[in-house]
């Protein structure tokens, strides 16, 4: 297969191991071929490295099944989803889910990607909607000073900035792939 | 105030400042045509290609321009000596969001006269003014030589590096290479994996690239490298420019390998603009030409990590 058809969580055999991409950009140069600047994690040590592709090399792709599952609970290291169709669990470990734990909370429904039956990681929707559940009132004067933004810490603990006009009980999307405020839902 | 509006207000104030900017250095802004029968032939690029039909006539191969380059250089041969423009541009195949749209908006301008050290100057004025109107401020913009950061990032010194030099400094580096790379992919190998991940936030000019990435810029007095400038800022690459190829004779070789290269990947290819060709030798040298990308203006004035971000239809959403 072509680096082009690199995805996020495209499982690859690459030096003798299974990889999994967690993050890709396309690049161009001024000239000359495109690359892919991959970053992937070792399915066997859970380490991240970045590798660059020339979209003419070829790599081996492996097929993975995607799974609905809903995120249940958080045990110490362990995170278990549900698949709620014949109620089946599977638990993944914190270096197994990495950035995207922090965006987890109870009943979320995510794609679990398996190989061989055996689950590797996650894929989040890519905007999640939370309630606001601490964060400061407004000051007066804060748009004149520049000072558009502030820290609000949401119902599953994730902090990120959010416009001054958001209150407490407020519900927000946040977009899981930068991890920022998208838009407040409306009531 | 609602997101779109607060969007709408910033890119106005982006635009207001770049348009008062060029008026008091005595610019004139140009229209260029965003459908051309000849686009860039960039090896790498994939386009939104068409046909034109009109009524009684035979039809046209035809594409959307990926820069307003060629028709900007049309007009500094047709004698303009200051221009500029804000392009809509367009290319296919690239990510949806992040830091690439399938049409974004670029600013590119020319002066006549000048090279890509006065360019260099010219843009971080700018930058730095539109930086100011959202009371931004960065240090001195760092200028580094490609030649130096490949030294000191990756041990090789591009004076006198040859393909074989290239791939051995790649397989001491332990990057993989292909039997089938150029020396523009292997020098681009080694500056993906060791030179562009140290150039970090700070803005920083990257100059006089190889002549393997020369693209359509003019060689330096020694004949060794490109007079190429690119400006990176908070990470993301904001600008390319050059002391602009004024040489048809070279022009031609280049489009002509382009042209080759193209069909090797079985991509489409266009006719060479013949037209560009016949008014190059009218432009001066040297001339320098710079393209922006204002929507990642937009991102790095207002801190936003995303360009879906900064525009009121990303195509993200639209498909």
């Amino acid at each position: 297969m072509s680096p082009n058809e690199i995805k996020k969580g495209t499982v690859i055999r690459y030096e003798g191991d299974l990889w999994i991409v967690v993050d890709f950009q396309r690049v161009s140069p001024g000239k000359g071929s495109s690359f892919v600047r991959t970053k992937m994690k070792s399915l066997k040590t859970g380490k991240v490295v970045e590798n660059n592709f020339k979209s003419s090399d070829s790599l081996d792709f492996e097929d993975v099944q995607y799974r609905r599952m809903q995120y249940l609970y958080n045990d110490g290291n362990l995170y278990t989803f549900m698949d709620n169709t014949n109620y089946e669990q599977v638990s993944l470990s914190k270096t197994d889910l990495g950035d995207d734990a922090k965006y987890l909370k109870e009943g979320l429904e995510v794609k679990v990607v398996l190989h061989d039956a055996q689950a590797l990681t996650i894929e989040l929707p890519n905007k999640i909607e939370y309630t606001v559940k601490v964060t400061e009132p407004a000051v007066k004067g804060d748009t004149a000073s520049g000072n558009v933004s502030k820290d609000a810490e949401l119902d599953n603990g994730l902090k990120v900035r959010v416009p001054i006009f958001i209150q407490e009980g407020d519900q927000i999307m946040v977009n899981t792939e930068s991890g920022e405020y998208v838009e407040r839902v409306a009531k | 105030m609602i997101e779109p509006q607060r969007i709408a207000e910033e890119r106005q104030k982006i635009n207001d400042t770049i348009r008062a900017f060029f008026r008091l250095r005595d610019y004139i802004e140009v229209e260029t045509p965003t459908l051309v029968a000849s686009p860039d032939l960039a090896p790498n690029f994939t386009y939104f290609e068409t046909t034109l039909i009109a009524p009684g006539e035979k039809s046209h191969q035809g594409a959307l321009i990926t820069s307003p380059e060629f028709s900007m250089k049309k007009l500094l041969g047709e004698g303009l000596e200051k221009i500029f423009t804000f392009a809509r541009v367009f290319r296919n195949f690239e990510a949806l969001g992040g830091f690439h749209n399938p049409e974004f908006t670029m600013l590119e301008w020319y002066t006549q006269g000048k090279d890509y050290v006065a360019m260099m100057d010219e843009t971080e004025t700018l930058v730095r003014e539109v930086c100011a109107a959202f009371g931004r401020n960065f240090p001195t913009f760092k200028r580094v030589r490609v030649r130096d950061l490949l030294l000191e990032t990756a041990g090789v010194d591009l004076d006198g590096a040859d393909k074989a030099a290239l791939q051995t400094a790649c397989v001491r580096l332990k990057i993989s290479t292909d039997s089938s790379d150029t020396e523009s992919d292997l020098f681009y190998r080694l500056f993906l994996a060791k030179a562009e991940p140290t150039i970090g936030k700070e803005p920083t000019f990257l100059y006089e690239y190889p002549l393997c990435q020369a693209a359509l810029a003019a060689k330096t007095p020694d004949g060794k490298y490109a007079q190429r400038v690119e400006l990176y800022m908070e990470g993301i690459e904001l600008s390319n420019g050059f002391t602009e190829l004024t040489d048809p004779v070279e022009q031609r070789a280049r489009f002509a390998s382009e042209l080759a290269e193209r069909r090797t990947n079985g991509k489409p290819t266009f006719p060479i603009d013949e037209e560009l060709l016949r008014l190059l030798p009218s432009v001066r040298q040297p001339t320098f030409g710079n393209a922006l990308g204002v929507d990642r203006l937009h991102m790095i004035v207002t801190g936003r990590s995303r360009i879906e971000a900064v525009l009121l239809f990303p195509a993200s959403e639209l498909f």
